[in-house]
């Protein structure tokens, strides 16, 4: 309609205001043919495989077959076996305690490096991405030798006279799967972080603190809810990475250690029965998602 | 010390200023951006501390309000030493130059945060933020969040922030240096009525001369890391101590030139540049002094070469260039081989074309030397 007051003399823009003549390219259109190779990739890749396996979950194996028999039984069964229920309630405890103690140790870090030691920072966040290069099974039988019977710990604490049996909870528990997956997930944390913090202004704070915050309510009020994307970010991808790891617990978890990738994993190969590992699998998905859902909205009332 | 003459002062029986700073030092590395610096607020005054870029007036603000500390010096706050503590127990608040309002919160959440850290009830706080919204005169956007304001109104939003916890001292870096001239002229008014109805004591850093002028009820000239002069708008500017005060307050046609001869109230100097006398209050010069003749632009008279008034100085020139500036006119006027003088002219004056010659005069009163301190230490 302004197009027409103002007359033919002025250009026809191309913008989504502009009702006159042809319509122009509709304002969504450049963002869509950005979105298109990653939505494709996704689609192919990962909705694709996920959408045969939700319907794996429904059907059911005879003779080694599969056969699609469309029954909730995989479910039923996954929510009723005590050995399941035990296992989902083992994952998720030792995937949470791993995902906070991370969340925790890499914000300490991030925050460090943000706000204290800003001239080593290009080298402390290298040191980071080398980390991220050493092998994960390396690191792994590294902490067994560490945590073992024969390791460095229960050595020198037997050589100390302080214990005279090496203390075997170390390895082969929940404690040694947690360590080794903190250890692990770290620097996958430090990095979201880091990238949250760089957001928050040394102002901010510093406001924060001419009003009358303590050192503590300054970071509770203010540089925390600023860089809660990342933390929350970093907390949702050590959780999940931690509740689908299925090496750490079988190398070093032991019976009160292991978690549900693992029995997910032997439920597909040697018991060959992927409608209930599929099941096993959405399960753990949805709980996982359940909870981080619940820290989210929780969070977001909390930190204000 | 000794520094209360021609002082805006309110009642105050203890005598106690509001901010005093006691020979305060500061280096950063090799550069000192503060060298014993030592000035007092009055309680319930509006001081400007002025002074060009880099001399180190955010840094005597950071100090003050605690976020920096001074390698040698004190700060007292109504009379309390203030140098050990950290800025939330300081009886300060601050105006940042970005005013960094919480992204996070709504303009509501950032003007109650002070309160919201004293768990001052909800109803409370939602009265002390309308009040606060209209002594800013934006009342009604509390629901708001600060990516919808304007630059202005989000300094009104920072201001009243720092205002609602009742502070009684307030400090402001450059508050208005990211807002336009017009915006800005208004919301210097506006923060001088805040200030004159709430009777807090603002220490207002600015390197707008103009500004200071309009706004101040004293003065501190600032110049690499030290105070070169502190008064009244009227003293800094009738009366400049230096040449540095003398150029950065207003304009001023600055004249080297030696002391010819002097009888202790009037003083006659002999121009470098071009050789013409000029007579000038004494000020205190010794014969043979090297100084600096300032006269600001509105002082000077010109006029066609002969033309008779009764300025006692007067010296022949050509005129070479002409601005106008809407309600003044601005005339170069050359008095010597590199010597040009500024004088300012109503609109309506007499047209005078380039390049004719003219004669510029002004009176031996409206004359200030000033030592030379390029040409003479501590002379
Ligand atoms: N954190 C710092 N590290 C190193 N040097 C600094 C620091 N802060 C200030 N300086 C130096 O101290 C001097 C004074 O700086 P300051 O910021 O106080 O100047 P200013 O008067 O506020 O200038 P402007 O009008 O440009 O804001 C400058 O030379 C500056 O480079
Ligand atoms: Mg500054």
């Amino acid at each position: 309609m302004a197009a027409e007051r103002l007359g033919p003399a002025l250009p026809v823009q191309e913008s989504a205001e502009v009702t006159v003549g042809r319509p122009a390219t509709p304002a969504w259109a450049p963002t869509a043919a950005q979105l298109a190779p990653a939505l494709l990739f996704l689609l192919v890749f990962l909705v694709g495989p996920v959408a045969v396996f939700f319907a794996y979950s429904f059907w059911t194996v005879k003779a080694y077959d599969l056969v699609p028999a469309w029954t909730l039984e995989n479910y039923q069964k996954a929510l009723t076996e005590p050995i399941y229920l035990q296992l989902f309630a083992q994952t998720l405890v030792t995937a949470g305690l791993a995902a906070i103690v991370t969340v925790v140790i890499a914000y300490a870090f991030a925050h460090a490096i943000r706000f204290h030691l800003r001239r080593y920072q290009e080298a402390l966040l290298l040191l980071v991405i080398v980390a991220l290069f050493s092998g994960y099974l390396v690191r792994i039988y590294a902490w067994r030798t560490i945590l073992g019977d024969e390791g460095i710990i229960n050595q020198a604490l037997i050589s100390l006279g302080l214990i005279r049996e090496p203390l075997s909870f170390l390895l082969f528990s929940r404690i040694a799967t947690t360590i080794v997956l903190v250890n692990f997930l770290i620097p996958l944390a430090i990095l979201p972080i880091y990238a949250a913090l760089q957001n928050v202004r040394d102002e901010e704070i510093e406001v924060a603190r001419d009003l009358g915050a303590t050192p503590f309510g300054a970071f509770w009020r203010v540089t925390l809810p600023l860089a809660w994307t990342g933390v929350f970010a970093a907390l949702g991808l050590t959780f999940i990475i931690a509740a689908g790891d299925y090496v750490t617990p079988q190398l070093v978890g032991g019976t009160s250690g292991s978690m549900i990738g693992r029995t997910i994993a032997s439920t597909f190969g040697t018991a060959f029965n992927w409608p209930l590992g599929a099941a096993l699998s959405f399960l753990t998905l949805v709980f996982v998602l359940v909870l981080l859902g619940l820290v989210k909205v929780g969070s977001e009332r909390v930190l204000r | 010390m000794g520094t209360g003459t021609g002082r805006v002062t309110r009642d105050d029986p203890a005598g106690e200023a509001a901010i005093a700073v006691e020979g305060v030092c500061k280096r950063f590395g090799t550069t000192t951006a503060l060298d014993g610096v030592s000035l007092r607020v009055e309680p319930g005054t509006f001081v400007s501390l002025l002074g060009p870029s880099g001399c180190g007036k955010t840094t005597l603000l950071r100090i003050i309000g605690g976020f920096e500390h001074a390698d040698a010096g004190s700060i007292s706050i109504h009379g309390v030493r203030v140098d050990r503590l950290p800025p939330n127990r300081r009886p300060v608040n601050t105006v940042f130059q970005r005013y960094a309002l919480f992204p996070h919160k709504s303009i509501f959440e950032n003007i109650a945060f002070p309160l919201a850290l004293q768990r001052v009830p909800r109803a409370e706080q939602r009265a002390r933020v309308a009040e606060m919204l209209d002594l800013v005169r934006l009342p009604g956007i509390e629901a708001r969040s600060p990516a919808q304001l304007s630059g202005g109104q989000a300094q009104r939003v920072a201001l009243a922030r720092a205002l609602i916890g009742r502070p009684r001292v307030l400090l402001l870096d450059e508050p208005l240096a990211a807002l336009d001239l017009k915006l800005r002229k208004a919301m210097q008014l506006e923060l001088r009525r805040i200030q004159e109805e709430l009777g807090t004591s603002f220490l207002y850093v600015t390197h707008d001369q103009e500004e200071a002028l309009t706004m101040s009820d004293w003065i501190v000239l600032m110049s690499e890391g030290r105070i070169a002069q502190q008064g009244t708008p009227a003293e800094v500017y009738e009366r400049p101590a230096n040449v540095f005060a003398s150029g950065f307050i207003g304009e001023a046609n600055l004249l080297p030139g030696i002391v010819a001869a002097t009888d202790g109230t009037t003083a006659r100097v002999r121009l470098a540049d071009g050789g013409a006398e000029v007579t000038a209050p004494a000020n205190g010069v010794r014969s043979d002094q090297p100084v600096v003749v300032s006269v600001r632009p509105e002082r000077l008279r010109i006029g066609r070469a002969g033309s008779a008034n009764g300025a006692e100085n007067r010296i022949p020139g050509r005129l070479t260039r002409r601005v106008f500036l809407g309600n003044i006119r601005r005339e170069f006027v050359a008095i010597g081989p590199d010597l040009v003088l500024v004088a300012q002219r109503g609109v309506d004056a007499e047209p005078i074309p380039n390049g004719e010659p003219v004669e510029v005069s002004w009176q031996a009163a409206n004359t200030i030397l000033l030592p030379d301190e390029g040409a003479s230490h501590g002379g």
